[in-house]
């Protein structure tokens, strides 16, 4: 069945509550297809079957996004991997499959309930930031600063910083030959190894960046849940959004929580915003610049 | 009591999720990483860990697939994600049986950054000595 344009019901569809749920489909069908794509701990030789069946579901069902055997389809594709190894799947993996959940639970109804996938969209945000900012909290190593300070030791934190400081790079190859050394030494007799610092107050800036990305989420998580419609959420949310990219290049997961942001966007204005960042976000994912 | 179920089901399933990561994480050692994946980057990642083997002679990595036995590495792994006292006497039984030794040595290390001193050390998290019975 050829394509119509006229047809594909979330060109022209929206609803007075959640005007953005046309977008917040498009946007979230291409970063699960990233996902697909890029994923190497997935089920691979599902990868193929299941790209055939989601194009093929989009070209020739009618309405393919209010349609829940089309989002049923991701849903039965991400799950294999939490049930084969539940311990082995990423929170990405697990927030696809909440949001796949509160998707078919809108599509299934015949009066679409905007008030309730609302609802499930800022739980989803609210729980995934606020549970992570109180197992950072609940974290003695993250507390004290010492995780921040290994991981941006080891060239996973901090990575724009190559370019802005100069011996950045020197020292975290420095520090990454003397892990390599530890890791291989008998660690009974081993002694511990000096590191470099990248840069001067390392551990007070890794403290105040552990703190910071603490009180950012929670406060982030618990504005966008009580007050979604309130630009302020947004702006605390954006806020969260840039320090974590600019402190761990998190892509693929930032990309899912804008597309979430979005689908809440209070104005015209925000979804341009979160539509921006989406789409930098998932460009990061699609060219490797970013994690997926 | 149908709008409740399809209004709170799914909140109540992302809380059970939470519950059980946190009650792994407490009562079986699991790495935050895993398991519902809320601690993603809220501790040292479980593959900086170290699982040593060891017995009156030598000491070496577990993970090292040049020179341990196949299954031996995948299960070091897990053990890995989950150090407690059951995951690691599994794995020296495996081991025990895989390297034919009568009794060894499991240890598994974790990287330590004393952030003041820029110190890079290793801390010993779970340890057991084998011999054929705990």
């Amino acid at each position: 069945m050829p394509v119509n344009l006229n047809q594909i019901s979330w060109q022209n569809e929206g609803s007075k509550t959640l005007p953005f749920t046309p977008l917040f489909f498009q946007t979230l069908l291409i970063i699960l297809a990233l996902y697909n794509i890029k994923e190497p701990v997935s089920v691979t030789y599902l990868k193929l079957p299941v790209a055939i069946g989601i194009l093929t579901a989009m070209f020739f069902l009618q309405k393919p996004f209010h349609h829940p055997v089309f989002w049923g389809l991701w849903l039965g594709y991400f799950s294999i991997l939490p049930f084969i190894n539940f311990f082995s799947a990423a929170n990405h993996h697990f927030v696809a499959c909440y949001l796949l959940l509160a998707i078919i639970q809108y599509t299934l109804t015949s009066e679409k309930k905007d008030h309730i996938l609302r609802f499930h969209l800022r739980f989803i945000l609210m729980s995934v930031l606020v549970i992570s900012a109180l197992h950072k909290l609940l974290s003695p190593s993250y507390t004290n600063g010492a995780f921040f300070q290994f991981e941006m030791y080891m060239d996973v934190f901090l990575k724009p910083m190559k370019v802005l400081v100069p011996g950045w790079e020197t020292a975290i190859q420095e520090n990454l030959a003397a892990f390599r050394q530890l890791k291989i030494q008998n660690p009974n007799t081993a002694e511990a190894m000096q590191l470099k610092e990248p840069i001067r107050y390392a551990s007070a800036i890794a403290k105040a960046g552990s703190w910071l990305s603490i009180i950012f989420e929670a406060a982030a998580g618990i504005a966008i849940f009580f007050k979604s419609h309130n630009r302020f959420s947004h702006l605390l949310l954006l806020a969260t959004v840039a320090g974590v990219l600019f402190f761990r290049l998190e892509s693929g997961f930032l990309a899912i929580i804008s597309c979430m942001a979005l689908a809440l966007a209070p104005s015209n204005g925000w979804k341009n915003i979160w539509l921006f960042c989406f789409v930098i976000l998932a460009a990061m994912v699609a060219t490797g610049a970013g994690l997926r | 009591m149908k709008g409740i179920a399809v209004k709170y089901a799914l909140p109540l399933l992302i809380i059970i999720v939470a519950i059980y990561q946190f009650y792994m994480v407490y009562r079986h050692n699991l790495t935050r990483w895993k398991g519902g994946g809320f601690g993603m980057y809220s501790e040292m990642h479980p593959l900086t860990r170290e699982v040593w083997i060891g017995n009156k002679d030598s000491i070496w990595r577990a993970t090292n697939p040049k020179i341990t036995p196949k299954e031996v590495p995948k299960k070091a792994n897990w053990l890995r994600y989950a150090p407690n006292q059951k995951n690691i006497l599994t794995f020296a039984a495996l081991a025990a049986e895989k390297y034919k030794l009568d009794s060894l040595v499991v240890q598994v290390w974790e990287p330590y950054l004393d952030p003041d001193k820029n110190l890079l050390g290793t801390k010993l998290i779970r340890e057991v000595h084998y011999a054929g019975k705990p």
